[in-house]
Formats: C-alpha cells, structure tokens, sequence
C-alpha cells in the first residue's frame, strides 16, 4: 500500500501523524483522500488546481509538479520544498 | 579517475573540441553587447544612492527637454503586478509582483543601486545626461542591513504589507491579503524541517558541539555584464536579444512583468559570459521593452561593472546557527540548526538549499533545520551554484572535523562511518536513491593528496563532504538529417561550460557517429519548444534525455525508409553502430550518411523531435582536500594544493566535467579567502569594483587536481548527474578545516580573510603548528 508522508508544517493538521496510508492512483487522488480525512490540507498543497508555487511532491525519490503522476502501489510521497539551483 | 559500474561508450566519455570553441577563442561569438539590430539606440537606468528612501516625486520633465532623448520610464510606467501570496507566478519561487518592483522601483527605494527611471537616448553620451536632469525627491529611512537585525523588534521594516508565509512549506513571500491584520516583518517565510526525534538523538550522544557561524554575501564573477536589447514594433511584437541562463524564462517573467501575452514576445539568445546563477531572471528587459515601445526603436541596456556589483543581487549573507552530537565510537546521533538567509530588498534567499543539503551526506536519524527567508536593505539575492548549500556545509563540516578531533578519528573514516547510502532518510524524509557519497569519500581517502604526508611550519591539511539535490527541467530539441549526413540539434538550454557538444555528445552516443557529425545550435524561443532554465545543473541531464528521445525518433524514420527500400517490414530492419540493417539478410546495410544521401527518393527529409519532462535525476557528492599556510605575521593564507573529488554519475565529456570542477574550486576557495560585500554605515556599497572585490586570480589558486568518480544514475539513459553546483559546496568548509589545523584556531566567519585570520591568532594567544 503507497504512503503519504506528511511534512512538518502540516501535521498541525494531522493531529501530529507523519505517515498516512493512501491509496494508488495519482497524486490528485492521495491529496483527496487525505483531505478526506484530515480537513485543509487540500488547500495547504493545492491552489489554481496545482500545486502550490514553491511545493514539489517526491514520489519515490522523484520530484514532481504534476497532480496527475502516478503512485504505484507501493509508492513514497513526500511533500518537499523547491530548491532553485544555480 | 576512478570509474564504477559504467557500460562501453564510444562518444561518451571522449574529449572532441567544442562546436562552438573556434567561434569563442576567435572572438566571432556573439554576446549580449555585440549585437547592433540597426538604429538601436541607448538606455540607461537611474539608480537609488539611497539604501532604504521613500520615492516622493520623480521629475523628469529637464531630462525629456535635453535634445536625443527619446524616451523617459519610471516606476509609473509599470504596469501593476500583484506581488499578494495567493496571486503569484507559476514559475517555482518568483513572485511576478515583487520581480518587477525589483526591476523598477515603486514608492520605495530598497537598497542602494534600485532602479528609479530609466532614459533611452540616441547616444550613451545623452542618456547619461539625461539621468543627471531627472531630479528625484527622495525621504531617506534609516536602512537595516543585516538578517538578524532585521528580524529584531523595532527594526526598520522594508515593506509594510509584508506577510511572513509559515502557512504551508515555502513559498517566496508577499503581501498579505487586504483583509488580513497589520503586523509590520521583515521576514518574508520560515519553516521547519524535521525527522525522528531530536532530543532522544542528543541524548544518545556522547559529545555535544555547537556554534555560530556567519557567511558573507559573495558575488557570482561573471565576465558579461547583462546587456538587453529590446524592439517593440509597430505590429505589438516584442522582440529582445539578450544573454541569460534561460531565454524562455525571459520571455515568461517579461510577459507577466508587462502584462502581455507570451505569444507577442521572441527572444534570441546570444552567448553568455558566466551566469552562475545570477542570470536565471529578468533584470533590466522589461525596462529596455517599455522604452522601446515608448520611442519605437530598438532600445539596448548594457550595465556597468559597478551596476552589476550595485543592483543584480549576489548570493545571500546568512547567519548559520548549528548543533550536532555524536556517540564516542563516532557514530553521528543528532543535527539542529537555524538558518536565518538574508533575501535583500525582496523575498528569494537560498535557505532551502542550505536546509536541505547540510546534512544529507551523512546518515543521522535525528534531525530538525529551522529556516528564515529575510529581507534586508541590499539588492535582491540571486543564485550562486548549489544556492545555500555551502553557508551550510561550512557549519556541519567544521562541526564533524571537530568531532574527528576530540575522537581521534580520521576524518574521512569517520565520513565513511557515517556516510550516506541508499535508502539513508534526508530532512525532508525522502530515502536517498543511488548516490556516490561513499564511492566519492573513499577515492578522496585513496588519493595521491590524501595519501601525501604535509609537513611544515603553519600548514594544515582539511577535507568537507558537499552534497546537492540538482534539478530536472523539461527540453524540447529537433533533429534533422541532411543530405551529407551531418545531423543537426536544435535546443533552447542556452550554453554555459560547453552544453551544446555535451547534448550532441549524447544524440551521437544514441545514434552511433561520431560527435563531430552533429551540429548542435540553440534556438530562439520561436525555433524550438520549451526548455527549462541553464540552471540546476541540469542540462547535462535534461538534454541527454531529449537527445536520446530524438535519436530513437530518427532511428524509427531511418528504418522505415530503409524498409522502404528493400521492401521489407520496419521490424526487420534494425539500428546500431550508425546503419541499418536487414537482419534476415546481414549483407543488406547502410550507414546514416548512405541512407542521407537517399532522403528524396525514399519520402523527403528526416527531422526527429523529442519535448521531455524526465524525473530520475540523480543527487550528487563531492569531497574536497585543501592543504594551506598560514602567514602568523599577516594572516595571508596561501592555498598550496587543493584536490577536488565529484561524482558525475558519468562523464559525457570529462574535460568539461574537469572545468566545473576547477572553476567551483576555484570560486570556492576565493569566497572562502577573500570575496565580501563591503557596505558603509547607510548601506552603500563600497567595492563595486574587480579592483576592490577580490577574487582570486591563477597567482592566487594552485592547480586544482580532479578526481572524478562515476556512479550512474539510473535514472538517466547514459547515468548523467549535474556536476556545475555541487564543486562549490565543500571548499568553504575544507578551507577553514585546513585553517584549523594549521593554526589551532577556528574560523567560522567567511570571508577567512587575513585580517581575521590574524585576529584569530591574536585572540587568546596563538598555537600555529
């Protein structure tokens, strides 16, 4: 079963847990079913229906923007900072 | 060099001359100044003398009445972009609104070269009248030039509809909305970063360290100053030519400082003469387009040295805060810090990449990073290769090589004991994936420097660890087959450090001919798709994937032609070593350049085209060595041998690999010596000049020996990691280690210039070795 880490800023919101079983699918459908379950961390992660300037999620170890990547079944998702290189 | 795990390449890893070398070493190359569209005239900008002033009027009417003015531009003429949270940019952390208020200056002046108005002239003699004749009436505020100052109660506070952002994880910061309560800040964001349990981790430790640390502002260095030029014509078209780290961000962040749509704007790519980060964004072309759609000629804006010191943005000054522990077998239990990264006159530091990189070579299960985005009264920061990173490895490195100290340990055996792998948890809680942090720390432990003993009165031998996450990006490119067989790409990642041969390197690798026989050229933003910015240290990266993409796309067109010709079926014939083949028959074959010559007849021209997003980048590792001496009468410490270790996933072309190296080092070791922002009491700017900021010449810097390591990232179909950030992140820390053991005293305020160093010596009585 695929696993949403929930960042530190957020656990105001999750009652402090950091791992959260989801379901496979995409990335839309994990921050869904986490709202479902803990109220206002759609709006946390998402605004305009993307991903909030500034927040990338990494889904086994791979950063993306994308609402519609996948989550395979066994899948990590963190949600991370986006770093501007030089 | 060392090499693991990398297949048999035939391009790869070969050293062929540049595509654009004879252009560049004959002066032919084309930059930012050398372009003259016809009847252009010149622009200049009237900068703020005032680090912190409230703009009551500008008068420009004597300046519009000097005969070759042309046109006249102020804050007035820029259209209103939000600079509020809830309304910015799509692109990563910029805040439109706040970019353009950086590009002209609104009601307030913010730091001491901003610009107030900017003239177009028919000469650059005029125009430098002209600024003179604009008479501003400034109300002059007390500046605060320092981040934790800046945060202290009662500071002076930059803009008053500051909103600091802690809401979700990091965004640039901006104005609140207008329904929110009045609190006047100077910090834009903040955030925390944690994993396990932090006070367990110090409990479990034996040895406790911690310290301040302070890094001054340094600057990129580049030889080209910015220079723009801009044509509004008749028809609403914008056209800019300009040299950047990204002509597609330019053409972006111009469109939505001016409100027009992307569609209206092109813009041309010209050499670059060094960016290092701090030409990703638009700076003076959207002034130069608003005086040009003002006179109706093509407007160009080249900068001053001084301007590029006064106004751009170097990298950021930062306040480093750092405890770690340790068990008495060496074993690391528990990291803090608190990072406070001043961002100048607008949001934007690089605290993240210091937050996120500080750490992560080593596998320490307790962590928490504590981060502050700060606004202070000096130009906007821009990116400095691996932004952050090395402010922070500066305090993480010095605290471990303390540790190796009280231990009696080694100090890369106790890296090694720590280091991290595979699956090693990072502060943000992501595993590591397949990296090279104990394959880099191992060849710098085997490595002639290493292994070579260092003797002598005053000297001392240091060595950091350095990590960086590097970037992705999206590239577009077109292929095309001509009829001698050449193969030309066309890309949009504007070249810096050799980029071009590297993305043919890549599609003659797929294509199996020899890199010679690609012509690789960068387009403008109308002659190819997207592509991401020359920043992240991704191009190396991107571009390989989109070659690989393009080659696999020629290939298919090439086999059904060839299928065409000898009536076969495409899945018959297959591609390798530069031809097709017939397998049913292996005497049927022709080269690429024998199919090229064959286009007409079998369905015209060949063109490939690839547009890729890939994921799969892989993080990269370095370790430095650093032996210095260190002069007790004056402080002057002299590099004597450095040894820089990376590990480049795999070398496309080693010897530009080799040049990152040694131009991080190189820009390392003089941020380290001697590079810093010196600002008066009213925060003026004091070294605007080559003259006065010191960077290192080759009198200055030993030849830097490379040691390149090839860990492939399997997330790349020929295993590229970007290797232009991660060079800069040790040498502070390697620096300051060797300074230690020469001297016994530690220095944790960089610049390590003589003068402290001999303040060092002096504080409490010396003990040079």
């Amino acid at each position: 079963m695929p696993a949403a880490f929930i960042p530190t800023a957020l656990r105001r919101l999750t009652g402090n847990v950091h791992r959260v079983d989801v379901s496979p699918g995409n990335l839309l459908g994990v921050i869904e079913e986490l709202e479902r379950r803990f109220p206002g961390i759609r709006e946390a992660l998402i605004e305009d229906d993307r991903l909030r300037p500034g927040v990338l999620a990494s889904i086994d170890g791979d950063e993306t923007g994308s609402l519609f990547a996948s989550i395979g079944d066994a899948s990590e998702v963190h949600f991370v900072l986006a770093i501007s290189g030089g | 060099m060392t090499t693991t795990e990398r297949p048999r390449y035939s391009v790869i890893g070969t050293r062929p001359i540049r595509h654009d070398g004879i252009d560049k070493v004959t002066g032919r190359a084309l930059y930012g100044n050398d372009i003259d569209v016809p009847g252009h005239i010149s622009g200049a900008i009237l900068r703020s003398p005032y680090a912190h002033a409230r703009i009551k009027s500008i008068d420009t009417s004597r300046s519009a009445a000097l005969p070759g003015v042309r046109a006249i531009v102020t804050g007035k003429d820029m259209p209103y972009v939000s600079p509020k949270l809830h309304e910015q940019g799509e692109g990563s952390l910029v805040n439109l609104g706040m970019l353009s208020r950086n590009c002209m200056a609104q009601d307030k002046a913010l730091f001491a070269g901003h610009a107030v108005a900017a003239v177009a002239a028919d000469s650059a003699i005029i125009a430098d009248q002209a600024l003179k004749l604009i008479d501003v009436d400034y109300e002059v505020l007390s500046p605060v030039m320092d981040g934790l100052e800046a945060m202290a109660p009662g500071a002076p506070v930059l803009m008053e509809d500051l909103k600091t952002n802690t809401a979700s994880l990091f965004r640039g910061g901006g104005f609140k909305k207008d329904d929110e309560p009045n609190f006047e800040t100077n910090v834009a964001s903040s955030f925390v970063l944690e994993i396990g349990d932090l006070a367990n981790g110090f409990e479990l430790a034996d040895i406790v360290i911690e310290h301040d640390y302070h890094v001054g502002e340094a600057h990129q260095g580049y030889i080209e100053p910015q220079s723009a030029t801009a044509l509004w014509g008749p028809d609403g078209h914008l056209t800019i030519w300009c040299s950047s780290q990204g002509h597609f961000s330019i053409r972006d962040l111009t469109a939505g400082i001016l409100q027009i749509p992307v569609g209206s704007i092109k813009v041309v790519p010209l050499e670059i003469g060094g960016g290092f980060g701090a030409k990703l964004f638009t700076t003076i072309e959207p002034v130069a387009a608003l005086l040009s759609m003002k006179c109706g000629k093509p407007v160009k804006i080249t900068l001053s040295r001084a301007d590029v010191f006064d106004a751009v943005g170097p990298t950021s000054a930062a306040h480093v805060h750092v405890k770690m522990g340790v068990t008495n077998e060496g074993r690391l239990t528990a990291g803090e810090s608190r990072l406070v990264f001043e961002a100048g006159a607008f949001p934007g530091s690089p605290v993240i990449g210091a937050a996120t990189c500080m750490f992560t070579p080593y596998d320490i299960p307790n962590l928490r990073v504590e981060g502050f985005d700060v606004l202070v009264n000096k130009p906007k920061v821009t990116a400095y290769r691996a932004p952050g990173a090395p402010a922070g490895a500066l305090a993480v490195e010095t605290v471990i090589d303390e540790f190796c100290e009280r231990l009696g340990m080694d100090p890369l055996e106790f890296r090694l004991l720590n280091a991290a792998k595979e699956g090693t948890r990072r502060v943000t809680g992501v595993a590591s994936p397949r990296i090279g942090c104990i394959e880099t720390l191992e060849a710098a432990r085997d490595s002639d420097h290493y292994r070579a003993p260092i003797s002598g009165p005053h000297r001392g031998r240091g060595v950091a660890a350095g990590f960086w996450g590097n970037a992705p990006g999206q590239a577009s490119v077109t292929a095309s087959i001509l009829a001698d067989g050449t193969v030309t790409l066309v890309e949009g990642s504007p070249d810096i450090g050799g980029t071009r041969t590297t993305a043919a390197m890549q599609l003659a690798e797929a294509l199996g001919i020899p890199a010679e026989q690609v012509r690789p050229s960068v387009g403008d933003t109308d002659a190819v798709g997207f592509t991401s910015l020359t920043g992240g240290s991704s191009v190396a990266f991107k571009q390989g994937v989109a070659a690989n993409e393009v080659a696999k796309d020629l290939i298919a067109q090439l086999r059904a032609r060839a299928a065409k010709m000898w009536t076969a079926n495409p899945e018959d014939v297959v591609y390798g070593d530069g031809a097709v083949s017939l397998k049913s028959d292996p005497g049927k074959r022709l080269t690429l350049k024998q199919m090229a010559a064959r286009l007409n007849e079998t369905g015209g021209p060949i063109v490939g085209r690839a547009a890729v997003s890939p994921g799969g980048v892989g993080a990269s590792h370095a370790v430095h060595i650093a032996d210095v001496e260190v002069d007790p009468e004056t402080g002057k410490v002299t590099v004597l041998r450095y040894t820089t270790v990376v590990d480049a996933g795999t070398a496309i072309h080693p010897g530009y690999v080799e040049g990152q190296m040694q131009g991080g080092a190189s820009q390392g070791i003089g941020w380290a010596l001697n590079e810093e922002f010196v600002y008066n009491s009213e925060g003026q700017l004091l070294n605007s000049s080559f003259l006065d900021y010191r960077m290192p010449t080759t009198l200055d810097v030993p030849p830097i020996e490379t040691v390149i390591v090839e860990v492939p990232n399997p997330g790349h179909p020929f295993g590229v990691r970007g290797v232009g950030e991660i060079v800069i992140v040790p040498p502070l820390a390697a620096i300051a280690n060797a300074i230690a053991q020469a001297t016994g005293k530690r220095m944790r305020e960089v610049p390590m210039n003589a003068r402290r160093v001999l303040e060092s010596l002096s504080a409490n009585g010396s003990s040079p070795k």
